[in-house]
């Protein structure tokens, strides 16, 4: 498949993803695309099934039905997943974690450069050389040597969306990048978030910053209860909601900002 | 107490410290196997693996050096060449410890936050880079204490081998003690163990701090 970066193409289709733990359904035949260099915010009440929704984009949760296609890697949950394709898909697709989940036993450096080193087989130089140029683009250079613990919880998330974007994912994923942090600390990782956004990168985020939903994100979706309850223009879903549930939400979030 | 009691038993911290050492190293590598298959997806694996850890676990160590020192030969009496009083006693020690190190693996595993596997995971790390790279280096951190305190164990219950005839410490404290008539050489052995569990108990602290500051 030949894909032409000047033109938008759907970066991530979901077709009909279904996911059950035993008799509770999580996800309820969700389908949605998103367009490459597109910004999708994922909204919703908790339990509505963000974050699983995210985390089956790169099958880390496997849906129990359903496609995904990322960057024309499709592959169809319920016949059994190749270890290729999900290499295939999970190079493309780049994700960072609530709760960070940088490797605490190596430097921020090796952080950075280890996967690459494994996964793409970059040399040891040129993945260090690929970290520092990232390093400093999130402003932190001087932290390549120290160990993760020394770091903020703003320079940590910095530093995980660095180490993603060192193995040069088509798609990010952002799994409440801010929740874990202080307001200010959060300032900082939604700024990188911001310039990533305005370089054309194809991101999804379920945040419940809505602030940055309503500024930065191109599309917003709005779940509850494990479905699509509505979605659109970031300005038609803050300023006029559809659904009734929508306004709940939005109020309750909004006042309590 | 002469200086010569302190020099027979002396001959037996060599064959303590091999035995020990040559054990729990056999031990410590049986158990990551042992500990792959403790934790496997298929449950008849999980069940051989529960059962070997409760089994070996459940009988007491002299047993073992027993039933392994004494066992072929009945089978067959030129087995006792193979199973030689040093070679029973290592194997009956690596097989103890392969069970109990396998468990402080496990605990070492569960004690790594998910996050961590699920972040190898979505960079597309393979399954031998994430426990090798990932996993694994944060287990040792986490295993460090109860492993060094089950090898400083391991070392007073060494002693056991004395039964089947290895040359460690108790051994030579038992000949000196039955030679003499005297409870001297068994003081002098008691020191011996305390003196050599000493510097062990040092350097487990000292590693598991220097492992500790790099990492806080």
């Amino acid at each position: 498949m030949t894909t032409s970066p000047a033109l938008p193409h759907d970066a991530i289709v979901l077709q009909n993803v279904e996911k059950q733990f035993g008799d509770h359904v999580v996800l309820n035949n969700v389908s949605m695309s998103v367009s490459s260099g597109e910004v999708v915010a994922l909204i919703g009440p908790s339990g509505a099934g963000k974050s699983t929704l995210l985390r089956c984009i790169n099958l880390l949760e496997r849906p129990t039905s359903g496609s995904i296609t990322v960057e024309g890697v499709t592959i169809q949950v319920d016949h059994s997943i190749k270890a290729k394709e999900l290499a295939a898909l999970r190079s493309r697709v780049g994700m960072v974690f609530q709760s960070f989940n940088l490797f605490p036993h190596l430097t921020v450096l090796r952080n950075i450069s280890l996967p690459q080193q494994r996964v793409l087989g970059r040399s040891q130089a040129e993945a260090e050389e690929r970290a520092m140029t990232l390093l400093e683009r999130v402003g932190l250079a001087d932290k390549a040597k120290q160990y993760p613990g020394r770091c903020s919880g703003g320079q940590q998330q910095r530093i995980a969306i660095a180490r993603a974007l060192a193995l040069d994912p088509k798609v990010m994923l952002f799994d409440e990048p801010t929740s874990a942090l202080d307001p200010e600390l959060g300032l900082e990782v939604l700024a990188v978030m911001r310039e990533l956004a305005d370089e054309g990168m194809t991101m999804v985020v379920v945040t419940h910053e809505m602030q940055f939903a309503r500024d930065v994100s191109d599309h917003v979706v709005v779940m509850s209860d494990g479905a699509i309850l509505e979605e659109g223009k970031p300005h038609e879903i803050f300023a006029s909601p559809s659904q009734p549930r929508t306004r709940a939400f939005l109020r309750a979030v909004l006042d309590r900002q | 107490m002469t200086v010569d009691t302190w020099q027979i038993v002396a001959q037996g911290i060599l064959g303590t410290l091999q035995l020990t050492a040559v054990g729990f190293a056999l031990g410590a590598l049986l158990g990551l196997p042992l500990l792959v298959l403790r934790i496997s997806a298929a449950w008849p694996l999980r069940a051989l693996a529960r059962t070997y850890i409760e089994v070996t676990r459940g009988v007491p160590l002299i047993i073992w050096l027993f039933l392994i020192y004494n066992g072929p030969t009945q089978i067959d009496p030129a087995l006792g060449s193979v199973f030689t009083s040093w070679r029973s006693a290592v194997l009956a020690i690596a097989l103890v410890s392969a069970a109990y190190m396998a468990e402080i693996y496990r605990g070492a595993l569960r004690a790594v936050k998910q996050g961590q596997f699920e972040a190898s995971r979505a960079l597309g790390m393979s399954r031998l880079d994430t426990a090798t790279r990932v996993i694994g280096p944060q287990m040792v951190r986490v295993a460090i204490p109860s492993s060094a305190s089950y090898a400083i164990g391991l070392l007073k219950d060494s002693s056991l081998a004395s039964t089947i005839g290895v040359f460690e410490i108790t051994y030579y404290a038992s000949v000196a003690s039955s030679n003499t008539a005297s409870v001297t050489p068994f003081f002098v052995a008691g020191i011996y163990y305390v003196a050599l569990t000493f510097p062990s108990a040092w350097a487990a602290r000292s590693l598991e701090g220097y492992l500790m500051k790099r990492t806080a």
